[in-house]
C-alpha cells in the first residue's frame, strides 16, 4: 500500500531521487580513487573519510523518501513521515562523532610532530611522488559535489527538505575540503611536515560543524518544535503567517503547529470544529505551497475536566 | 576526465621536480656535505644478502653524489638514532611485524628469509617524512631487490 506524494512535489521529489542516485554513483568513483592513492597523508585519509560520509544524507534521502510513501498501518497510524528525522538524527550523530575523532587524530599528529611520509609510485615506468597522485584525486573529488549539490539546493527548497537541504550544503562546500587537501599535500612536499595534519584538521572542523547544524535541525523536529525555516533554526516565516491566521479565524483558541518531515500539522485547542475544511485555502503563503499543510485538528473545550495547563496555556512567542 | 589525471600528474611531477622536499633537509644535507650516515643492524650469523645491503649503499652514494660512513650497533639504538636524523638510513633484519615499522619507514625488503620459526626480512628503515631522500633510496632499493 502506497499513498500519494501531494502532485505539486511529485515531480521534484522523482528528481531528487535520481540526483541522490547519481550522488551515491559519483561519490562511489571519487572514493574509489581516493582511496586507491590514499597512502599516509592525514590530509587525504580525511578528505576520503568525508567523502564516504557525503554517502549518508544521500542514502538516507532515498530511504526517507521510500518510507514516506507507505500509508499508515495499525501499528504506525500516523504513517511515517517521521522516519525522515529519525534518519536526520542518526546521520547527524555519526558526522558529529567523526568530526570529533578526526579532529582529536589531526591535533594528535601536531602534538607528537608526526612527519608523514609520502613515497614516490612506479607508474608507467616513471617514478611519480605519490603525492601528484593524490593532488590529482583531491581536485577530481571537488567537481561531481559541487555540481549535484548546486543542482540540489532549489529541489530542497521546493520540497522543504531538510535532509537534501543539508546534503546540498555539505557538497556545495566540499571544494573547501578539497582545496583544504590539496593545500596539505602540497605544503608537505615542500616541506611543510605539519601542512598535511593542519589540512585534516581543517576538514575534520568542518564535519564536525556539518554534524552540529544537522543536530540541531534534527532535535527541534523530534521533540515537536514548531516548523523552522530550511537550513536553520529559527522559525518558518510561512508557517508563523499560518498561526496568525488560525488565531484570528479561531478567537479565544490556542493554536500550535508542528512539523512532521516536511509536512505542518496544526492544531487548534479550545472550540468547537467547523464542519468541514479546506486547507489549501486556510494556506496564506504561496498556493504552489499549500500541500505542506497536511492536517487540522482540534482539540474541543472540556467542561468537567480543566484543560492541562500545557494546552491552554499561552505559547510564549519564539524570541529570535 | 579520470584518464587524463594521471598524464596530467606526470606533467606535474615533470616540472617541479624540486617536490617534494624533505622537512629536515636530509637530501640536502647529503649533498651538501657529501656524506651520508648508515647504521648497520649487527646479527649473529651473516645477514640475509649481505652483498646486496652494499649494492644499495653504493647506488645510493652514485646517486647522491655522497660517501657513506658506517656504524654498526644492535637495531634498537641504531633505529633510535635514525628516528632522531643522526642517522640517514638503517640496514639489517627486522620481523615484517616490528613496533618500529611505523615510527620509521620501511623500504621494499631488499631480500627474505624464511625459516621454521622465523620470517626475517632484509630491510631498508629511513627517517620518517623525508620524502625526497626515501624518494632517492627507495629507486635504487626497489633496483638491488630486482635482481634475482
Amino acid at each position: 500500500m502506497t499513498r500519494p506524494f501531494p502532485p505539486e512535489i511529485a515531480d521534484d521529489l522523482k528528481r531528487a531521487v535520481r540526483l541522490e542516485y547519481w550522488t551515491i554513483g559519483w561519490m562511489l568513483s571519487v572514493i574509489l580513487m581516493m582511496g586507491l592513492v590514499m597512502g599516509s597523508s592525514q590530509a587525504m585519509q580525511t578528505a576520503w573519510i568525508e567523502d564516504v560520509l557525503s554517502l549518508i544524507p544521500a542514502i538516507v534521502f532515498l530511504i526517507a523518501v521510500h518510507f514516506e510513501k507507505k500509508a499508515p498501518t495499525k501499528l504506525f497510524p500516523f504513517g511515517y513521515q517521521r522516519v525522515h528525522s529519525l534518519a536526520f538524527l542518526i546521520s547527524a550523530v555519526a558526522l558529529t562523532i567523526m568530526g570529533t575523532v578526526l579532529l582529536f587524530e589531526s591535533a594528535m599528529t601536531l602534538v607528537r610532530q608526526e612527519h608523514v611520509t609520502i613515497p614516490p609510485m612506479r607508474l608507467f615506468g616513471e617514478d611519480i611522488w605519490m603525492g601528484w597522485l593524490m593532488i590529482g584525486a583531491l581536485l577530481y573529488s571537488i567537481v561531481p559535489p559541487v555540481i549535484l549539490g548546486r543542482m540540489k539546493l532549489p529541489l530542497a527548497r521546493r520540497l522543504q527538505d531538510e535532509v537534501l537541504h543539508t546534503d546540498a550544503l555539505m557538497q556545495k562546500a566540499d571544494w573547501m575540503t578539497g582545496l583544504a587537501g590539496v593545500g596539505g599535500v602540497l605544503g608537505l612536499g615542500l616541506g611543510y611536515w605539519w601542512a598535511d595534519a593542519l589540512a585534516a584538521g581543517i576538514i575534520s572542523f568542518s564535519i564536525l560543524q556539518d554534524g552540529v547544524t544537522a543536530l540541531r535541525i534534527a532535535t527541534a523536529e523530534l521533540v515537536d518544535g514548531a516548523p523552522r525555516e530550511l537550513g536553520s533554526t529559527g522559525p518558518d516565516p510561512e508557517a508563523e503567517l499560518l498561526e496568525e491566521k488560525l488565531a484570528r479565524q479561531y478567537a479565544g483558541s490556542t493554536v500550535r503547529l508542528r512539523e512532521t518531515g516536511r509536512y505542518i500539522h496544526a492544531e487548534v485547542c479550545g472550540v468547537q470544529p467547523d464542519e468541514a475544511q479546506d486547507l489549501k485555502a486556510l494556506w496564506p503563503g504561496d498556493p504552489e505551497r499549500s500541500w505542506r499543510l497536511a492536517q487540522l485538528s482540534f482539540v474541543p473545550p472540556d467542561e468537567d475536566v480543566a484543560t492541562p495547563a500545557y494546552v491552554t496555556g499561552a505559547v510564549r512567542p519564539l524570541s529570535r | 576526465m579520470k584518464s587524463t589525471l594521471p598524464i596530467l600528474a606526470m606533467m606535474f611531477a615533470l616540472g617541479c621536480s624540486e617536490i617534494p622536499k624533505d622537512p629536515e633537509g636530509t637530501l640536502e644535507r647529503v649533498r651538501a656535505e657529501g656524506v651520508f650516515k648508515v647504521g648497520l643492524i649487527a646479527s649473529e650469523q651473516p645477514p640475509v644478502g649481505a652483498d646486496r645491503s652494499r649494492m644499495l649503499v653504493e647506488r645510493v652514494g652514485q646517486r647522491a653524489k655522497a660517501e657513506p660512513q658506517f656504524e654498526k650497533g644492535a637495531s634498537e639504538p641504531l633505529l633510535a638514532k635514525l628516528e632522531e636524523g643522526e642517522l640517514d638510513m638503517v640496514i639489517g633484519e627486522l620481523a615484517p611485524a616490528s613496533p618500529w615499522a611505523k615510527a620509521v619507514t620501511l623500504l621494499t625488503p631488499l631480500g627474505e628469509q624464511v625459516s621454521q620459526d622465523d620470517h626475517v626480512h632484509l630491510v631498508v628503515a629511513l627517517r620518517n617524512g623525508e620524502n625526497a631522500w626515501i624518494g632517492l633510496v627507495d629507486r635504487e632499493a626497489r633496483a638491488v631487490a630486482a635482481i634475482p
